[in-house]
């Protein structure tokens, strides 16, 4: 069977006014859609969180128990030490986080949402800074982590000491990797601020900081301010 | 303002089949069909302030929708996968919906623009409202002999669908 355009036409006029007859634009609900795609686009995020928060948890307990029983051996110390400080602050941040996103999940104010978006943004702008310093202090996991298995006679790692490994070198080693990455880790932490935004690559790295789902909703709440009031 | 978002809903309830019917020919999923109807206002919203009466409102419209489809359409937005909405951006009044369905060559009419492509999809939808080709050229952005090719080309695919 064949048919002319015009049949079609016809065909697409009565689908209009039978359209035009059952159709509604329920415009009232363009707000409540958009403020539900924010919790929606953050939803993910919340469990991440929660995830963080575990892994932080678990790594804090250990450190403790590897302080417990080394505390008398102050290299090890202070090596745990030094990760205890920063799982602590990573998890500090992470629980601040999760406030924020419950607030958000509360929130039917703009304003609010905004400012709890905001501190989303500056947390995670504040873990990069503290991740960045905290590299050199990375470096005492392995010193950690070959005492642990010591400890414990884990004999399948038995070969897995870092100062046989590098026939004691590892402190050396590890004094170098300081001298560099402390000042080049102070030097970042002093410039990702938002006072330095003008500049391109701190602009960059706070933007990306805190992901593309805050991205993302940041651009929805301006797309709810223009529904509600016209304007950003 | 509140004056120019009465306007506005007014407008959008006028012209509401324009929207329903690019989103229908640009997501077959019903979820991404709110998503989809939804930008389109947005957008038009935001370009509201700038309409100038010298311009008939469903030539303007169908350019600022068309657009927003196309995009949406070739960057797939819904990088983000939301819950399903409470309530519905498009409603239809009840049993209806099914009354849309029942004509035969409607629901192939619909299937072939679904299956064209986001070009293709808006000159078609554009054809089918009667537009003349000066008009379809205006929208797309595209020249009006360029217009004319791409609706032969469609026709004959039409043929061998009907």
């Amino acid at each position: 069977m064949f048919m002319e355009l015009d049949d079609l036409k016809t065909i697409w006029r009565d689908y209009d006014s039978t359209l035009e007859k059952s159709l509604n634009l329920n415009l009232h609900t363009l707000d409540l859609i958009q403020t539900q795609k924010i919790k929606s686009a953050l939803k993910p995020l919340y469990w991440q969180r929660i995830i963080e928060i575990t892994f932080h948890t678990i790594a804090i307990v250990l450190l403790s128990v590897f302080c417990y029983y080394n505390y008398n051996q102050l290299p090890y110390a202070i090596s745990a030490y030094v990760l205890i400080t920063f799982y602590s602050l990573a998890f500090r941040n992470c629980f601040i986080q999760l406030g924020s996103l419950n607030d958000i999940n509360a929130d039917k104010n703009i304003i609010s949402i905004q400012t709890s978006l905001a501190r989303i943004q500056s947390n995670s702008v504040n873990f990069v800074r503290l991740s960045v310093l905290f590299i050199p202090a990375l470096l005492s996991f392995p010193v950690v982590i070959s005492k642990a298995i010591n400890d414990l006679e884990l004999k399948s790692f038995s070969n897995f000491d870092i100062f046989k490994q590098t026939n004691g070198n590892w402190f050396n080693a590890e004094i170098i990797a300081f001298a560099i990455l402390v000042p080049l880790g102070i030097w970042f932490y002093n410039e990702i601020d938002y006072k330095n935004v003008n500049k391109k690559w701190v602009k960059n790295v706070i933007e990306k900081a805190s992901g593309i789902r805050v991205r993302k909703v940041i651009e929805y709440i301006k797309e709810l301010q223009v529904l509600k009031y016209g304007s950003v | 303002m509140a004056a120019d978002k009465q306007a506005f809903v007014k407008r959008m309830q006028e012209n509401k089949n324009i929207i329903f019917k690019i989103c229908n020919s640009y997501c077959s999923k019903k979820e991404d069909r709110d998503d989809l109807a939804q930008e389109i206002v947005l957008n038009l919203w935001k370009s509201f302030a700038g309409f100038t009466p010298n311009f008939k409102f469903s030539t303007w419209m169908y350019r600022i929708a068309l657009n927003v489809a196309i995009s949406f359409y070739r960057k797939e937005m819904r990088t983000i996968k939301f819950d399903a909405y409470s309530e519905d951006l498009i409603v239809f009044s009840a049993d209806s919906d099914e009354k849309v369905e029942i004509e035969k060559n409607l629901g192939l009419l619909q299937k072939f623009i679904l299956e064209l492509n986001e070009i293709d999809k808006s000159i078609m939808l554009l054809y089918l409202d009667d537009k003349s080709y000066r008009e379809i050229a205006e929208i797309t952005g595209i020249s009006e002999s360029n217009v004319a090719t791409k609706i032969n080309r469609i026709k004959n695919k039409l043929k061998s669908k009907f």
